[in-house]
């Protein structure tokens, strides 16, 4: 990628791109998924668990937070029509964060109602709430709906719309669209962050423990009946010694060498998948999905532009809906920031243009809506990159002398 | 203006992470650092990541409640003990999911109220008294009375909302009792759950 040795392409690296868009984009479904799931499943105790008369009062829950200078949005009126007003829009709210409608306002919404529900009956929440609450708040920050979703969908038609209305399209300044780059890209380290501190302070917790000090932890963790929807799954795993030690020291491994793994893609993948595969186990033999769901779905952003694009072409051709139109629809939207009066792409990338699409002017009057088909960061010549037979691609390659 | 914002965003990103380190570490601690650092952290980025740690926990708890009605001739009657909550079942998959939240609320209002009886216990040097009692000491930390009774008036609601609708007088009190089942340890691993031991709450007036 980039060098110690070029700043230039360290600053481009900032704010010229961002990143992460596909992964961030499953974190706003996912997260607007769950949210929506915890309300609709929990529908008939609504009233007992955020309402005005629940049995954790608006009183006690306002008597236990406000020692510690926690407040929550829930509490600011007893009144039975203001909670059930709350959780109405915050059902609305995370639809339209699945959907990706205005997103700059969905996901704060969803923020600070999210965060209010948290903390109006923190009795009834798990770790995976707590993480969701957080990394929700990095959220607000990043441009989560810049790919499939109705706002990318609406700014693909722009152009063309404000040709029918006889309005050229707007153009965001230069530098209001790198100041929002770098906001993005800052906010996308700070969900990375708080994955990694997850998962340090949780080893760092379990190491003090003699259990898993001693490879005996996953027993006690999956065999107790109240929490386990397959006890005889559970049974085959813990009634074995050598999968019980192996599984609880997997989980250390996992957790402890998780931030260091994630500086090669060598190591990256393989740590995704085995801290997945953790959660998918924990999701299954202890009855936890919402839990586990918010810890896969926040790793989502750790999985590379790139390589989200790779599988959704896996999937798409598996599932034998590939034709060169839905390529040009669906897999080729274009990064937000390579747009004609936006910065230019750093050294070593090369860019594929579908061969419908004429390349992005420079003259910073482009058709933003037919940009680049995708963006493949490679080192190299063309020859590198992957060019699917049936696209006639026009491609540019822009040198560092080119800049 | 970009290179500014990139340079407030560096700053904010290495000063929030630090103080996050710094918030999780210093649990325990107290002081002026730590009441700047809650000022910060709990509003909103308030985080425990205790998650199965130190060690999971080696008990299942069941939680009874029974209650107190006095009839209109003024003679008192006791029911019987009628679960609340969550009751482990290995008839359906879906039975013992947490994916409904109402049954959590149970489990961690009777949680709460061991811990503070602990954390009254310590404070007072006194394991051998029930919380109802230490919870009436003088000398009792304020905190942890008012968490007694925020507790006890949480739990005092759920037992009513089981209890009541089978009576036609109201209930004047009730009585809730733990069954605290203790998984047999890693050796002894083939053995069945067993009930270790059974504890009883102080009776609670409905007010």
């Amino acid at each position: 990628m980039t060098t110690l040795a070029a700043p230039g392409a360290v600053w481009e690296a900032v704010s010229a791109r961002r990143h992460a868009l596909r992964g961030l984009a499953v974190l706003r479904m996912g997260y607007g998924a769950m949210v929506f799931l915890v309300l609709v499943v929990n529908l008939g105790d609504w009233e007992r668990l955020w309402g005005a008369t629940s049995p954790w009062r608006p009183a006690a829950a306002r008597a236990w937070l406000e020692p510690s200078g926690q407040w929550s949005v829930f509490l600011l009126s007893d009144a039975p029509w203001w909670s059930s007003g709350l959780l109405v829009c915050l059902v609305v709210a995370s639809v339209l964060m699945v959907v990706g409608w205005r997103g700059r306002v969905t996901v704060p919404a969803v923020t600070l109602l999210f965060h209010g529900l948290y903390e109006r009956n923190d009795h009834i929440v798990n770790g995976g709430d707590n993480l969701a609450v957080i990394v929700l708040v990095y959220l607000c920050f990043a441009d989560t709906t810049a790919v499939w979703s109705l706002d990318a969908e609406r700014r693909r038609a722009a152009p063309a719309r404000a040709r029918r209305g006889g309005r050229r399209a707007q153009e965001a300044p230069e530098w209001w669209t790198r100041s929002v780059t770098v906001v993005h890209n800052a906010a996308v380290v700070a969900v990375v962050l708080q994955v990694c501190v997850v998962y340090v302070a949780s080893v760092v917790y379990k190491l003090q423990g003699a259990t898993w000090r001693d490879g005996t932890a996953v027993y006690y963790a999956v065999r107790p009946l109240s929490l386990n929807p397959y006890p005889w799954l559970s049974r085959l795993l813990w009634s074995s010694g050598a999968l019980v030690a192996g599984a609880t020291y997997a989980t250390l491994a996992v957790q402890l060498l998780f931030p260091l793994a994630l500086l090669h893609r060598w190591t990256r993948r393989p740590v995704l998948v085995a801290s997945t595969g953790m959660h998918v186990s924990i999701g299954l033999l202890m009855g936890l999905p919402a839990f586990s769901f918010i810890m896969i779905v926040t790793e989502a952003v750790l999985v590379s532009d790139e390589e989200w694009l790779s599988m959704s072409r896996w999937v798409a051709r598996a599932a034998g809906r590939w034709s060169s139109q839905e390529r040009g629809a669906r897999g080729g939207v274009p990064e937000a920031t390579v747009g004609p009066s936006g910065p230019r792409l750093v050294a070593d990338e090369v860019v594929l243009f579908s061969g419908e699409n004429t390349p992005p002017r420079r003259d910073g009057r482009g058709d933003h809506g037919a940009g680049p088909l995708r963006l493949l960061r490679r080192r190299g010549d063309v020859g590198a990159a992957v060019v699917e037979p049936d696209v006639r691609a026009v491609v540019e390659r822009r040198s560092r002398a080119d800049r | 203006m970009p290179p500014a914002v990139a340079l407030v965003c560096a700053l904010a990103l290495v000063g929030h992470f630090a103080l996050t380190g710094l918030f999780i570490t210093g649990a325990r601690t107290t002081g002026p650092v730590r009441s700047a650092l809650d000022e910060y952290f709990r509003p909103v980025f308030s985080q425990n990541w205790m998650l199965f740690a130190p060690d999971p926990r080696t008990t299942v708890v069941a939680v009874r409640a029974r209650a107190r009605v006095t009839a209109e001739d003024g003679s008192v009657t006791t029911t019987g003990w009628v679960d609340l909550g969550h009751v482990p079942d290995t008839s359906s998959p879906w039975s013992n999911v947490e994916y409904t939240r109402a049954p959590l609320l149970v489990e961690s209002g009777v949680r709460q109220l061991d811990d503070t009886g602990w954390s009254l216990a310590r404070a007072l040097d006194d394991d051998q008294s029930d919380v109802a009692t230490l919870a009436l000491d003088p000398a009792a930390p304020v905190g942890l009375v008012e968490d007694y009774h925020l507790y006890a008036d949480l739990l005092t609601r759920l037992a009513l909302e089981t209890l009541q609708p089978a009576q036609t007088r109201p209930v004047a009190a009730v009585q809730l009792q733990e069954l605290v089942m203790e998984l047999p340890s890693f050796d002894r691993r083939r053995a069945p759950d067993q009930v270790t031991y059974l504890r009883e709450l102080p009776w609670w007036e409905t007010r």
